[in-house]
């Protein structure tokens, strides 16, 4: 069983974990919004199922509340810098179809995409304070895929976009079970090591 | 009799979490009666994979399912089939995982005059029994509230905690308090539970006697809605809408008459 955190400790996670749940949820309020306007501009039907794509993480979990803490923020930064590549690819793309004109859509891409890598980092804090290494960034790309038409970026663009929203309120829950303190040993549950 | 029997017309069906994240369920019913025996079958997809809604005893038309998985974009499918001797029907919903997310309405909803404070109540609450983890899943609540002689609410959103003083409420008038709830981040607003009813506290009315006649007569022409001398007469926070003004005036006259009374 791992010994009690300092009270510095705790403090500093929950104010992490609150600072986070704030960032987390202010991040899906505006991915709800690109989302809309994704839709809109690009002239999909928003109500079109769109095909698990791949390279997206998929926020679906099974045994939600069976995950550790450690477990929790491992998943989070991983599909956070995968989003961060995929966001950039979009940008890339958006400029490409419209040049460099300074669109709502792009700019809505841009600051989504700083909410993205500011949430990653947040996650690093984390983990740093959880004497947790920080895994490095190779293998958290989406793999190199081959060029898509217009109509399948736009369709991957949807699919990265409904999986960032999803993320934005699995991150929410899972900032609020780490900041729970366990009444056993004053660690945030599931953080402690597994015996 | 065999004249009335119908084949079945399009089910009602309507599904539901009220305990997210543990699951969901589904409840229908026909819109008329065939007065023969219906069976039902009800079956629900996520994605590719079939899942089981286990029927409820009570009441019989309806089921449950537990989540499998959590935060999943892919929606879930529900299709009903109702047959009886004379045909069938069906009906299907499409939907996902955040959009039946409905608690059940605050329970054990109180409201209490604060004592010394004709223009406050005081009301509190409970989660919804059937919500299962609020400290991971939060609610937030809606609280309305009005005066029973008037019909418009007023509205206060609160996003943490199951109590709220309101200050604003009409000296001595009885008031009628409901409560909503909804999780933090998703899905709909529960009905209003139960209504309550309160009056603020009142100063108790004093014995009859010589001078306390005098003093009632005095004060009767005040209205009702004037602020107490317990109450900031002009703080504006403690007088409601364009009746300020005029019952600041009005507490003055009051204030210089005394005045004059003493000199």
């Amino acid at each position: 069983m791992a010994a009690a955190d300092s009270p510095s400790t705790v403090l500093r996670r929950r104010d992490l974990c609150s600072r986070g749940i704030r960032l987390a949820s202010k991040m899906r309020v505006d991915v709800v919004d690109l989302l809309d306007a994704y839709v809109e501009q690009q002239g999909l039907d928003a109500s079109a199922s769109v095909a698990a794509v791949e390279g997206v993480p998929l926020a679906a979990v099974e045994r939600w509340d069976e995950q550790t803490g450690t477990q929790r923020l491992l998943e989070n930064l991983a599909a956070y810098r995968t989003f961060r590549t995929l966001l950039a690819q979009m940008l890339e793309e958006q400029r490409e179809q419209l040049g460099e004109a300074d669109t709502g859509l792009g700019r809505a891409l841009a600051a989504v995409l700083l909410q993205v890598s500011a949430f990653a980092y947040h996650v690093e804090e984390l983990l740093r304070l959880e004497s947790r290494g920080i895994p490095g960034e190779e293998g958290d790309g989406p793999p190199s895929l081959p060029r898509l038409s217009l109509f399948e970026q736009k369709l991957r663009g949807l699919g990265v976009l409904r999986e960032l929203a999803q993320w934005a309120v699995r991150s929410v829950r899972d900032l609020r079970q780490l900041a729970k303190p366990s009444p056993a040993t004053g660690t945030a549950p599931g953080l402690a090591e597994s015996p | 009799f065999f004249s009335l029997a119908a084949p079945p017309k399009e089910p009602v069906l309507m599904c539901r979490s009220n305990n997210y994240p543990k699951g969901f369920y589904c409840s229908w019913h026909l819109p008329t009666p065939t007065y023969i025996p219906n069976s039902f079958n009800i079956s629900v997809i996520h994605g590719t994979k079939d899942m089981v809604c286990e029927k409820d005893a009570v009441p019989k038309n309806r089921c449950h399912i537990r989540y499998l998985q959590l935060f999943s974009t892919v929606k879930y499918k529900v299709t009903l089939t109702v047959t009886n001797a004379l045909g069938k029907n069906f009906t299907t919903l499409t939907f996902d995982e955040f959009a039946i997310v409905k608690p059940d309405p605050p329970e054990s909803v109180v409201a209490k005059p604060v004592p010394n404070n004709p223009r406050r109540l005081e009301v509190s609450w409970q989660n919804p029994s059937s919500w299962p983890d609020p400290e991971s899943f939060p609610l937030k609540f809606f609280l309305r509230y009005r005066p029973l002689i008037l019909d418009q609410w007023q509205h206060v959103e609160l996003s943490d905690g199951t109590s709220h003083t309101i200050t604003d409420a009409y000296a001595g008038k009885e008031y009628i308090i409901q409560v909503a709830a909804k999780d933090n981040d998703i899905g709909t607003w529960s009905d209003w539970s139960v209504a309550v009813h309160a009056t603020p506290w009142t100063e108790e009315p004093k014995h009859l006697t010589t001078e306390a006649q005098i003093t009632e007569t005095t004060s009767a022409s005040t209205s009702s809605f004037m602020a107490p001398p317990t109450t900031k007469i002009c703080d504006k926070g403690a007088v409601v809408g364009s009746g300020a003004m005029a019952v600041c005036w009005t507490a003055g006259l009051v204030v210089a008459a005394y005045s004059v009374l003493f000199i």
